[in-house]
């Protein structure tokens, strides 16, 4: 498919908030996706299988802790957008020094929380999820090494410099079957039609 | 002429922002339509119609370009026999009288077989990255059916029929901004023609106004052969299109605080300009005086049945007569005149006269104002980034800004909480329910600002001052949106509408108005509490017209004299 990246975000804005995220953290999830599809990586896809993952649990289920100096959460993996909100939400509390992950899906959708630190830190940083790494000026990214779907610990630190940034694209190109899985999660958010809100509420 | 930012003098959000006000907005010289306008002229734009394929039963399509300094754009237009029992201006419609993509370029034959795939259908096809706007438009049958009788039988169509509904088309949407597949706003935001809020969309509706007078002169023509008349250029320039605009435009306002905001703060930065002007000329008094005769012109052809907007026109005169006296009375040749005006306009006339008033006396000064038009984009992505570190303390100052009146509302009270915005299943178009009265709640979109944050209030108290955002943001998930926005108000102090979105007695058609007063509207014309009827580009001059003379001030129209 080829979509627009307008279309990308909000289609998962929608999806997230589909998967029972509240709406402040679904805006975050829809950013994070269209920042990975503008430099060239398959957001959909990540966000597709981390809602999956997420699909009703309670939102307390999905909010990270730090334990032992480890971001986590409170059971099984954490969620990367919960948890690339909360890394970001204490970026100018935390300027300079290294975050460690538990285990994590998806990590590759912490990047755009990683990049939004770069911005405020005014540095690049370096992200490591097991067999790859991510380095960010806040702009653009540069990925080394295959991104996997799950890392057992990962680490973020203010280090880094890019070589061979990925080039920015205004298209996205995700598989139909992703695209319709994040369609089924927005689908949740419509309200039945009914005659009488087609007659009372349709503009 | 640079004056410098006199926001001292801005009016307050919490008088600026309320419903009746918003609803009671007027174009301006910043209006969209009126910077597109001016900008085709002042640029020498070219106009040419390289394509003009219909067919006697007016089936067919043309191809209509404009090229500025750098670039070409291009209306592609598709014209189609549309069965009456099909004809609906709902959003739920599935065919129109005219379906239209504006293409960035000069369209190649495949790209215009490949657009007459897709763009016929609307929201069921696709468009691609080389189309920056999809829209349609339908007949307003009566006036169509007699501008083509009239023509086709050698005369010319009747004047009051004309005025009366003021236009041959009315467009039911132009989508833009990457919506079915277009392309994205960020490919054509950086284009100094572009960098505008909604030039595209604006010049999409300015080519389709040329196509239907095209279009009748030609359904005409085949009605009428030698019998038929060319439709006189006076009457056709005062024809506009129309829009019918339903609740999907109401949230936008509510989606896109910071471009709201910088729309609302260009406005009131022109207007402080104005109000700090020492002394009047000449020629600048009587350029206010000219078009308040003309826009009084424009106010007695404004045509409603709705009760709301009957009163609001009723007190629209009821303030120009005060105005009237007022200057009888009070020479503009005093010091301080337009702010001494608008003071008095304060206390004398109604949110209606006060606006009118306040856009018109920035009519004089286009040297002194039109660059704010540049400022009126969103280009603040950082807007959006939580400041986690920010206190507790200055969370709630900061909501405490736009929502202070909100906070000991009773949010449980069903006369505040009747509606919910919802999006419904089967057009994926915004609606607004009865919170009560349908199974809509658990569907709410977050429309309701002022009572989401009067939760957030809540949740707030017991935490201490000091304490850093992040914190209650990583147990309060569910106000991550509402505190987002309150953290925008130290950029956008106009991004808030400081009424309750949500109440048994909220008016969605003041949140339109207030959108289409921005792209330059007039005659609004409220068909329900949700939907309203405008008119766009009547009087203004056809492409091949266009002058720097006649690009602005044409949304007044001339009077006798």
């Amino acid at each position: 498919m080829n979509v627009s990246l307008n279309e990308v975000e909000a289609l998962a804005k929608k999806a997230t908030r589909g998967a029972g995220y509240p709406w402040g953290l679904a805006e975050d999830a829809a950013k994070a996706v269209r920042f990975l599809c503008s430099n060239g990586v398959d957001g959909c896809a990540a966000l597709a299988g981390t809602l999956r993952v997420f699909d009703g649990a309670q939102l307390h289920n999905r909010m990270p802790r730090q334990v032992d100096g480890f971001w986590q959460a409170e059971t099984g993996d954490a969620c990367p957008i919960a948890l690339g909100a909360a890394l970001l939400d204490r970026a100018g509390l935390t300027t300079g020094q290294v975050q460690t992950v538990g285990p994590i899906v998806h990590p590759i959708l912490l990047v755009p929380f990683i990049a939004q630190i770069a911005l405020v830190n005014g540095c690049a940083m370096r992200f490591h999820a097991g067999s790859f790494q991510v380095v960010t000026d806040g702009k653009f990214i540069e990925t080394l090494g295959a991104i996997s779907e799950h890392a057992d610990t990962a680490r973020v630190e203010q280090e880094g410099k890019l070589k061979a940034p990925n080039s920015h694209v205004s298209r996205a190109t995700p598989d139909a079957a992703v695209w319709d899985v994040l369609n089924a999660f927005a689908h949740k958010t419509y309200a039945p039609a009914t005659e009488e809100s087609r007659r009372k509420g349709a503009g | 002429m640079n004056a410098p930012f006199t926001n001292n003098r801005w009016r307050p959000p919490e008088t600026v922002m309320r419903l009746k006000r918003l609803g009671s907005l007027h174009q301006c010289r910043l209006s969209f339509m009126r910077v597109l306008t001016r900008r085709m002229a002042s640029e020498k734009w070219q106009f040419s119609r390289a394509v003009f394929d219909v067919d006697t039963r007016g089936v067919g399509h043309a191809v209509y370009t404009a090229t500025g300094p750098e670039r070409s754009y291009s209306l592609v237009a598709f014209a189609h026999d549309l069965p009456p029992e099909q004809r609906s201006d709902r959003v739920i419609a599935e065919a129109w009288d005219a379906t239209f993509a504006l293409f960035d370029g000069v369209p190649t034959q495949a790209d215009v077989d490949r657009l007459s795939q897709n763009v016929p259908l609307q929201e069921a096809g696709r468009v691609s990255e080389r189309e920056l706007t999809l829209s349609r438009a339908n007949r307003s049958v009566r006036l169509w059916t007699h501008v083509v009788d009239a023509l086709a039988s050698g005369r010319q169509p009747d004047i009051a029929q004309i005025d009366d509904v003021g236009y041959l088309m009315r467009t039911t949407a132009v989508y833009g901004s990457g919506k079915f597949g277009a392309a994205d706003r960020d490919v054509i935001a950086d284009r100094p023609e572009m960098h505008g809020p909604f030039q595209a969309e604006m010049l999409t509706v300015y080519f389709i106004r040329t196509f239907v007078r095209d279009l009748v002169q030609h359904m005409a023509q085949n009605q009428g052969g030698d019998a038929a008349v060319a439709l006189d250029p006076a009457i056709a320039r005062r024809l506009g299109i129309g829009n019918s605009t339903g609740l999907g435009m109401a949230p936008y306002l509510v989606n896109h605080p910071v471009l709201f905001n910088n729309w609302i703060a260009a406005r009131e930065e022109a207007i402080a300009r104005v109000r700090a002007i020492q002394r009047a000329s000449a020629v600048e008094i009587s350029v206010f005086e000219k078009l308040l005769n003309r826009a009084e012109l424009s106010i007695t052809r404004w045509r409603s049945a709705h009760v709301a907007q009957l009163q609001k026109l009723a007190d629209l005169r009821t303030d120009l007569q005060a105005l009237r006296t007022y200057l009888a009375d009070n020479a503009l040749t005093s010091d301080y005149p337009w702010d001494r005006l608008h003071v008095w306009a304060e206390s004398a006339l109604n949110e209606e006269g006060q606006e009118f008033l306040a856009s018109l006396m920035l009519e004089p000064y286009g040297e002194l104002i039109d660059g704010l038009a540049h400022c009126m984009s969103d280009t603040n992505a950082d807007a959006f980034r939580i400041d986690g570190a920010m206190s507790v303390r200055e969370v709630r100052a900061l909501l405490e800004a736009s929502f202070g009146w909100a906070r000991d509302m009773d949010w449980s009270a069903r006369k505040n909480i009747a509606r919910a915005w919802y999006t419904s299943e089967e057009k994926l178009e915004p609606r607004l329910g009865e919170r009560f009265e349908e199974p809509i709640a658990e569907y709410e979109q977050p429309l309701a600002p002022a009572r989401d944050a009067a939760l957030a209030m809540r949740a707030l108290e017991g935490w201490s001052d000091t304490v850093p955002i992040a914190e209650f943001l990583l147990e309060h998930a569910e106000h991550r949106h509402t505190i987002r926005r309150a953290q925008m108000h130290r950029v956008a102090p106009y991004g808030e509408i400081h009424d309750n979105t949500i109440g048994a007695d909220v008016l969605p058609i003041d949140m339109l108005r207030a959108k289409l007063s921005f792209f330059g509207a007039t005659h609004f014309d409220p068909r329900s509490d949700r939907w309203v009827r405008i008119c766009m580009y009547a009087g203004a001059p056809y492409p091949e017209d266009l002058t720097p003379e006649n690009a602005d001030l044409w949304v007044y129209p001339e009077t006798a004299s």
